[in-house]
């Protein structure tokens, strides 16, 4: 069995500064991690592995400090990392960032379940995966917090969708997103973090994906464009207040109270 | 500068510390200053009134339980006031009342961001100096339990995993103000151009200061260094710390946590040496704390998985191994983490250990996790024996002994049937650990576990460890694992406090 | 999708039989659009038998409800409802479509977005109409809600947004008593849909929907240090009617279980009070509540950046505040 994971490098969150004129977060220079929660797909991807036999592959498209991601993919227990990076691809949105990964798999030959995080912490737009589903017409389902059975043509899995919990089947292919709370990711072995510092990480660009059409990447394949980022002001009061004067509260728990 | 805060009765909470014991008083004060402090004090003297010292009430030896009289609580005293910081060198102290938390300085360094209103012009200029640098500074001595105040930290000389490197508190504090038990203020100092006074000066030749000499790390007075050394360690029976100056060190540009897991202990002590050699191979690494955990502390941690949180955060240990180890490495850079951690897979299959089973911690959060594993068993042991009689001990091996007595009680622990966890410093020699009866017939046989180990820890020399301190709970193991360094304890603690007003029954009877 | 220029669409989620609040919210923000647009403003609603809800809906502003009724849509999975809502889309031929950010709104929108070719914006806190492109300003929070983004769909149609319940009010029916037109659409099934099969429904326990539904939430960071901490929130929460949270370095240090947890990597919520207890005020926790009505601050830490953000901040010790918190409402009655 085959299982793809993708994963994406965000910023940690001391070192964000964006581009005021194009709305981009500025990548460069920036310290990159892998998103959380997609530590907890990795590790969703490496139990079924463990459980019903099979391999963990790790994808990302970014620029080239996505590498840091990927290489904690490897540590973990993924055999091999691809990493999707080109100017051409920057600046993406959701559709254009679905469609140049949708090209990688298309031309990936099989796999059986693709994984992806909830949401990345910077984006936070939770969209990837099911678009990346709908662009290569497989089966998904969202929220997924536990993977029951793994078959040679289905999957069971249970989603946590709207204080409701489906039981439901998937065939093969199809892509799961992940709920946070699944798993607590596991640590690195030490012969798995050495390995992982010494892999090659496979490179893709537009020129590497076959069938790709580079405008539909990037900027020129992006649907919506930023318009402005700002600061909001929040409004918030920021009201210090002393031990002697917390009645002041009472109006406002009261009113919470309520309900 | 505010008056002291006065309170009667005393507050619940303040009956209290980590121990489980709980106290009696009438009344606790919480001065802001070392001449509120010192006035309290002399109060007390003059009154003849019982008075105990607290900070952060961490400790878990009952130190910080009052039985009867006053109570004194630092944790008013939270200024930091002065800040030394050479750009060049990167060496840097601070200046502070003992009622500022670890967590609470390392926070301050972290950010680099302070309240610096009690900084006179040299401060804030080496504060200045300080921002704008690259390096970040954190006090060294890492205790589990970060929101203990640096004061009570001194009384006790509390350490943590750092202890490998030397670091204790002893080392780290470089200059300290106490406010004696007959009311007045001594200041002994190690920076530039001072050395601090000997226990002798301080005494005079009324007291014979003579102690047994250690094997690691004791319990009780240290009287072969100088002043600070002896303050450091006392629990409070000489005195009430009121200021210090702490020691700061730069934070290692890259560190990496190791968990390894051994066959048997040999096995460990074996690949702890050969690590030690390679490090010292290395220009710009170094191991900088050696903490060990028996097979008892993952069967522990396997049961009360459950039922304790701290614990859902670490992961699935395998039951086959005997001990592991979680060493921490510093280094100058990535590119030699990663050779000594090529190392380090070298020493564990040399020593033939399971080297697959080897877990590495590269980034912040997951070292957070692992280092998150003594915390853990801790809180879990804490939790399991609320209520029931633990027996809980800390000792100092001498170095020969030390691989197969581990190995003889780890057999042992698998035969009874009561939990206890055994873990360790292992560079130090060091052994922790507790017995957790659950039932009144295991309780039974724990005590005669109990006695039985002490009898074997005497006749191998073991020592009674300072790690945590004395406090009350650990008397009875002080005395019977160190009787001529108790009685020696004894003798200098009337001489310093011959009403026998401070903290009685705390480190030794009064 | 040819460019619509039908007007507004908005879906309205249904769950079990009863109308979500969100498509009713939904429906009161797109009559404010499509008054600024002069355009008309539509309902849709897909499930089975939901006849008697588009009636419900048909009232509050709709020109037209489309609805469809299928068995195939009794229970939620995302390849029928994308099928079911693009039959709708292709009808109507929106400009803007408009969906609840709710689990299945999220995960609608994204399928359908790409089914249609069309640019999404996820969890919309603001909406308006640009005065000189009549283009779709959607705003959202990013990086953890520390800036805001305003977003537009240039060409492609519909633009579609989701929005999270609560952001907008419910509004009244229509003043007139208007309804819309019922517009009962066929839905037509293919065996594709029929690959994945829900084949079990159960209720969340109540512990995992509350926190994110709560009206109050007390949250505990690692500031509350111990069990009487944790006992002290709880008892403030019990007095508040609402529930306990957590900061993952709470859960981490064992304080409380994972199901508490508030933030990037746990539950994302928008109580009308946010009490944050001994918690510092992280950048990942933030992500989870920054949306909070009212943000109230208990830190020992003058520095702590959560009183930034919060506005009301109590720089003191929590286990005085608290217990002083409780027994002032006790006394309030």
């Amino acid at each position: 069995m085959k299982i793809f994971v993708c994963v994406k490098a965000v910023p940690e969150s001391d070192s964000i500064a964006f581009d005021q004129e194009t709305g981009h977060l500025k990548r460069q220079g920036s310290t990159a991690m892998i998103n959380p929660c997609d530590l907890v797909a990795m590790e969703a991807a490496l139990r079924c592995a463990e459980a019903y036999g099979g391999t963990v592959q790790a994808v990302s498209m970014g620029p080239d400090s996505a590498e840091s991601a990927l290489r904690t993919a490897l540590a973990m227990g993924a055999t091999h990392a691809h990493l999707l990076t080109s100017k051409v691809f920057s600046g993406a949105d959701v559709p254009a960032t679905a469609y140049t990964l949708s090209a990688f798999f298309k031309a990936a030959g099989s796999y059986d379940m693709i994984f992806c995080g909830k949401h990345s912490s910077d984006g936070d737009t939770g969209q990837v995966g099911a678009w990346l589903a709908e662009l290569l017409g497989i089966p998904h389902a969202c929220a997924v917090c536990r993977i029951s059975d793994v078959g040679d043509s289905v999957v069971r899995a249970a989603q946590n969708i709207d204080s409701e919990l489906l039981e439901t089947v998937l065939p093969l292919p199809c892509l799961l997103t992940i709920e946070n709370d699944m798993y607590y990711p596991r640590i690195p072995t030490l012969v798995n973090t050495l390995r992982a510092k010494r892999q090659d990480i496979a490179c893709y660009n537009e020129e590497s994906i076959p069938r790709l059409d580079p405008s539909q990447c990037g900027v020129s394949g992006s649907a919506t464009r930023v318009k402005k980022v700002f600061v909001p002001n929040r409004m918030r009061r920021g009201m210090m207040l002393g031990q002697d004067q917390l009645e002041l509260l009472l109006p406002i728990l009261r009113v919470g109270r309520a309900g | 500068m505010q008056d002291a805060i006065f309170s009667t009765p005393l507050p619940e909470e303040n009956l209290r510390d980590e121990s489980g014991m709980t106290g009696y008083g009438d009344a606790i004060v919480f001065p802001r200053d070392t001449a509120q402090l010192q006035a309290v004090i002399k109060q007390v003297c003059t009154d003849r009134r019982i008075l105990t010292v607290q900070g952060a009430r961490t400790g878990i030896c009952g130190g910080a339980v009052p039985l009867g009289g006053s109570v004194v609580n630092l944790s008013a005293m939270t200024d930091i006031e002065g800040f030394f910081f050479d750009a060049q060198t990167n060496r840097a102290h601070v200046s502070l009342q003992a009622g500022v938390t670890l967590e609470h300085l390392n926070q301050r360094l972290l950010s680099k961001k302070l309240d610096t209103c009690c900084f006179d012009r040299k401060s804030l200029a080496c504060w200045e100096a300080y921002r704008q640098s690259e390096v970040t500074l954190r006090f060294a001595p890492n205790p589990t339990e970060t929101s203990a105040t640096v004061g009570g930290m001194a009384a006790a000389n509390a350490i943590g995993s750092h202890i490998y490197a030397g670091v204790d508190m002893r080392t780290q504090v470089l200059a300290v103000e106490v406010v004696m038990p007959n009311g007045t203020v001594v200041c002994a100092s190690r920076l530039e151009g001072e050395s601090p006074p000997l226990p002798m000066d301080y005494f005079g030749n009324t007291v014979d200061l003579s102690v047994h000499p250690q094997c690691g790390n004791c319990a009780g007075y240290n009287t072969e260094g100088d002043l600070i050394d002896f303050i450091c360690g006392s629990e409070g029976t000489s005195g009430v710390i009121s200021r210090l100056t702490l020691a700061l060190a730069p934070v290692p540009p890259s560190t990496c946590g190791l968990l390894a897991f051994f066959d048997t202990p040999a096995q460990m002590i074996l690949f702890l040496a050969d690590m030690e050699q390679k490090a010292e191979q290395v220009a710009d690494g170094r191991i900088v704390g050696a903490d060990f955990f028996e097979a008892s502390c993952f069967r522990f941690i396997r049961r009360m998985r459950s039922s304790v949180s701290a614990l859902c955060a670490l992961p699935d240990f395998s039951t086959g191994v005997s001990v592991s180890l979680w060493l921490e490495i510093a280094a100058q850079n990535e590119d030699v983490i990663f050779a000594l951690l090529e190392d380090s897979l070298e020493c564990l299959k040399n020593v033939g250990a399971p080297a697959d089973l080897a877990l590495v911690a590269t980034d912040s959060r997951e070292f957070s996790r692992l280092q998150g594993l003594r915390h853990g068993i801790t809180e879990a042991a804490n939790l399991f024996s609320y209520e029931k009689k633990v027996f809980a001990m800390d000792i100092n091996v001498p170095k020969y002994e030390y691989s197969a007595l581990i190995a003889r009680l780890s057999v042992e622990m698998r035969q009874h049937p009561f939990e206890c966890v055994l873990m360790g410093r292992a560079g130090t020699g060091h052994l922790s650990f507790r017995l957790m009866p659950e039932t009144g017939a295991q309780q039974v046989l724990a005590e005669q576990v109990h006695r039985r180990w002490m009898r074997q820890f005497t006749d191998l020399r073991c020592e009674c460890a300072c790690e945590y301190g004395v406090g009350r709970l650990k008397r009875e193991l002080f005395e019977t694992l160190c009787p001529s360094r108790a009685a020696a304890t004894k003798r200098i603690r009337s001489a310093l406090d011959p009403a026998g007003l401070f903290s009685p029954g705390v480190l030794c009877d009064s | 999708m040819e460019t619509g220029d039908k007007g507004i669409l908005v879906y309205c989620q249904q769950h079990r039989g009863s109308l979500l609040p969100v498509g009713l919210e939904l429906l009161g923000e797109g009559r404010r659009l499509a008054r600024i647009l002069r355009k008309p403003l539509y309902a849709a609603i897909v499930g089975d038998d939901v006849r008697p809800l588009a009636e419900t809906i048909a009232g509050y502003g709709a020109a037209g409800v489309y609805f469809i009724s299928h068995p195939q849509l009794a229970c939620y999975t995302v390849q029928a409802y994308t099928a079911a809502m693009q039959t709708i889309v292709e009808k109507v031929c929106p400009d803007i479509l408009l969906i609840g950010a709710t689990t299945q709104g999220r995960d609608l929108s994204a399928r359908l977005a790409a089914r249609l070719d069309t640019g999404l914006t996820a969890d919309c806190t603001q909406l308006a109409i640009d005065p000189q492109t009549g283009l779709l300003l959607q705003t959202r929070p990013a990086y953890g809600g520390n800036v805001e983004a305003t977003v537009v769909c240039p060409s492609k149609r519909p633009q579609m947004a989701t929005v999270r319940p609560g952001v907008f009010p419910i509004p009244a029916p229509d003043a007139k008593g208007r309804q819309g037109e019922l517009m009962k659409c066929v839905f037509s099934l293919t065996d594709a849909l029929d690959l994945v099969q829900v084949v079990g429904k159960t209720n969340m326990p109540l512990e995992y929907t509350a926190l994110a539904e709560a009206d109050i939430i007390v949250s505990c960071g690692r500031g509350v240090e111990n069990e009487q901490g944790v006992a002290l929130a709880r008892e403030l929460a019990t007095a508040l009617g609402g529930m306990v949270g957590a900061s993952r370095k709470a859960v981490e240090y064992g304080l409380l279980a994972r199901i508490h947890q508030v933030g990037q990597t746990g539950q994302t919520v928008r109580p009308q009070v946010y009490i944050a207890c001994g918690i510092s005020g992280a950048v990942q926790h933030l992500a989870g509540m920054h949306e909070s009505g009212t943000i109230i601050a208990i830190n020992n830490d003058p520095e702590a950046p959560i009183f930034k953000v919060a506005d009301y901040g109590i720089c003191s010790d929590l286990f005085t505040v608290l217990p002083a918190l409780i027994k002032m409402l006790a006394r309030d009655g």
